[in-house]
């Protein structure tokens, strides 16, 4: 019986504790109890808050016994990617920097998961500081896949996917800075909502990207996500980003089907400017055909290359982590994992000019994006090249070369749903995306809402082994660079004050190629009256 | 022989992809350690809560 509460989500589990048919304990028990027996293998929680969960729980109980439930999440588990504060609890971020980095306070969303009555079951597992991942040589171990344990989870909020897809949470939150919510969302067969850049605060969240960032659910259904997102939307004054924007009752409209919308479908990203796997170019044309049944139009749209995308992204997210991480990483660069390292030094060569010429193409891309969502109320395409890749073949370097599918929802700053949509060859979870205007994240799930009850992959979850692979940490190592090379890199790192030993500086020799083909990628030709994304906005006192 | 700061500004131009004729590389030189000083007022460690002044900020969709 425990087992099977575990498989409720959240809205089935809300609606039984507000009939008095489920109790908030029992609940959490049945969770709890799924960690104990399953998580030794997926390592999908840094820390699990069992006492605090119970004592959370049975307040909850007497809460909802004396006054009824307060919101659809009161009684209800949750967890958090352990870069999310939760006071008297460390916020790692994954990292030796962070194992002591007590939070005094919550994160806002946080706090807005506690005030609706969500139980907190512990801090989830992560890519270090949400980017450098997955890796052997941090405190925790990389979490695993719950369809295949030698495969990746998907990333950086790996553990918020694997935990809501094996059943041991019903709802986590997540961050998305490139695509951290929805390719995990992808692998682990989840949907996964990255909500429009500032409808969700970011206070309390271990920053990698102040332009790129954003917070958001991951959860087994559309539903269960609109529900986390109720919770979650609004205006915080002490975050610069949040915007002071209405939110709606998501509820409302969930179920009104799609009868008449226009969805915009772009197929170039995933078959001509790099062709993903057969399976996913099937899984997508069976999802349009599917979205036409419900009487959505679907039509093909063309937007920039994927790869103005990522090289936006890429040159803007480096240029701002290695801003933040810079004092530590020039001081104390054994205290973060190899990945990080080589991931993060590279942005230390980003000029200010090319930070400003990132920013100011962001603002191109990202209102090409709103014209073409003029035309049509959403836009769609692949999350994923194809099913989850096996973890030992995974070298950091990939990070810079393939150009993610998710990139383009955080330049254009638009609401983006990831949900599964069919299976692989190796029975691995496939999976599309639908993005909408900004702040509409009511349409947003509708569309998801009607494509996920059309279709039969909610009901088929992982059957997670007793015993795990060995463990087979990836090598980073890069090859010495040649002489020329070498000579041009000392340069850039003397100018960067990177005192970079000799694997590190073979990594940088290997890495910057990709950056440079990144900065060549941005428009050099902007007109003057082209300004960037990021700008500074004032309140009136 | 050049001090740090020199080869520092020798990296720079590299870097820069720019050359100096030779009568005007003693001026440059001190005005790179000119801006250098000003560099050196930004380089305080800053807790990663502290946000930038420019933040992106989106108005809802003006078609809706």
């Amino acid at each position: 019986m425990s087992e099977e509460l575990c498989f409720l989500g959240i809205a089935e589990a809300g609606r039984r504790i507000a009939a008095r048919r489920l109790s908030p304990v029992e609940l959490t028990a049945a969770y709890l109890a799924r960690i104990e027996a399953m998580d030794g293998v997926l390592r999908s929680f840094v820390r699990v808050a069992a006492e605090e969960a119970m004592a959370a729980a049975k307040l909850a109980e007497a809460e909802i016994m004396a006054g009824g439930p307060r919101s659809p999440l009161h009684g209800v588990p949750f967890a958090l990617k352990d870069i999310f504060a939760s006071a008297g609890l460390p916020t790692t971020g994954h990292s030796q920097r962070c194992v002591g980095n007590i939070a005094e306070e919550d994160a806002a969303t946080t706090a807005s998961l506690k005030a609706a009555g969500g139980v907190l079951l512990g801090k989830l597992a992560t890519h270090e500081f949400a980017t450098g991942g997955p890796s052997w040589d941090l405190p925790f171990p990389p979490a695993r896949n719950p369809w295949d344990l030698t495969r990746f989870p998907g990333g950086s909020s790996s553990g918020s996917g694997v935990a809501v897809a094996a059943g041991l949470v019903p709802g986590a939150m997540g961050s998305d800075t490139g695509g951290s919510i929805r390719l995990p969302a992808a692998f682990c067969g989840t949907a996964g909502l990255k909500p429009t850049y500032g409808r969700v605060s970011k206070r309390g969240v271990l920053p990698l990207s102040y332009t790129l960032d954003n917070a958001g659910p991951l959860a087994w259904t559309v539903e269960d996500c609109s529900l986390l997102l109720q919770a979650i939307a609004g205006h915080d004054p002490r975050d610069p980003a949040s915007a002071d924007v209405p939110v709606p009752d998501y509820g409302a409209s969930l179920h009104a089907g799609i009868k008449g919308l226009k969805i915009g479908l772009v197929r170039h990203w995933y078959e001509t400017d790099r062709r993903a796997s057969d399976p996913v170019i099937a899984a997508m044309d069976a999802a349009v055909a599917v979205l036409r049944g419900l009487g959505a139009e679907v039509r093909e749209v063309t937007l920039h290359p994927l790869a103005a995308y990522q090289a936006t992204m890429r040159v803007t997210g480096a240029a701002e982590s290695f801003a933040i991480h810079a004092d530590w990483l020039r001081s104390r660069p054994q205290d973060y994992g190899e990945v990080f390292r080589y991931r993060i030094f590279p942005g230390a060569m980003i000029t200010g000019p090319e930070y400003v010429q990132a920013q100011r193409f962001q603002r191109l891309l990202c209102d090409e994006m709103r014209a073409a969502l003029r035309d049509v109320d959403a836009l769609l395409t692949a999350t994923t090249w194809g099913e989850a890749p096996v973890m030992a073949e995974m070298r950091a370097e990939a990070n810079f070369a393939a150009p993610p599918l998710t990139n383009p929802w955080n330049v254009a700053q638009l609401p983006c749903l990831s949900l599964c949509n069919g299976f692989g060859p190796n029975g691995l979870p496939l999976s599309l995306q639908f993005a909408t205007r900004p702040f509409d994240e009511a349409t947003l799930l509708r569309i998801g809402q009607a494509y996920e009850a059309a279709t039969p992959w909610r009901g088929k979850r992982p059957v997670v082994p007793a015993e795990g692979p060995p463990e087979y940490p990836v090598s980073q190592a890069a090859p010495a660079p040649a002489a020329g090379w070498g000579a041009e890199v000392s340069a850039l790192a003397r100018h960067a004050a990177l005192g970079l030993d000799a694997a590190q500086f073979a990594q940088m020799a290997e890495a910057l190629p990709h950056l440079d083909a990144m900065l060549a990628a941005l428009p050099r030709d902007l007109p003057f009256g082209a300004e960037p994304a990021n700008t500074t906005h004032l309140r009136a006192e | 022989m050049p001090d740090e700061m020199e080869l520092d500004f020798q990296s720079a131009l590299r870097v820069a992809g720019i050359s100096i004729p030779e009568d005007r590389y003693a001026i440059m030189l001190d005005a790179y350690h000119q801006y250098r000083k000003l560099v050196a007022v930004l380089d305080e460690p800053t807790p990663y809560a502290d946000e930038p002044a420019a933040a992106p900020h989106l108005a809802a969709s003006p078609v809706r």
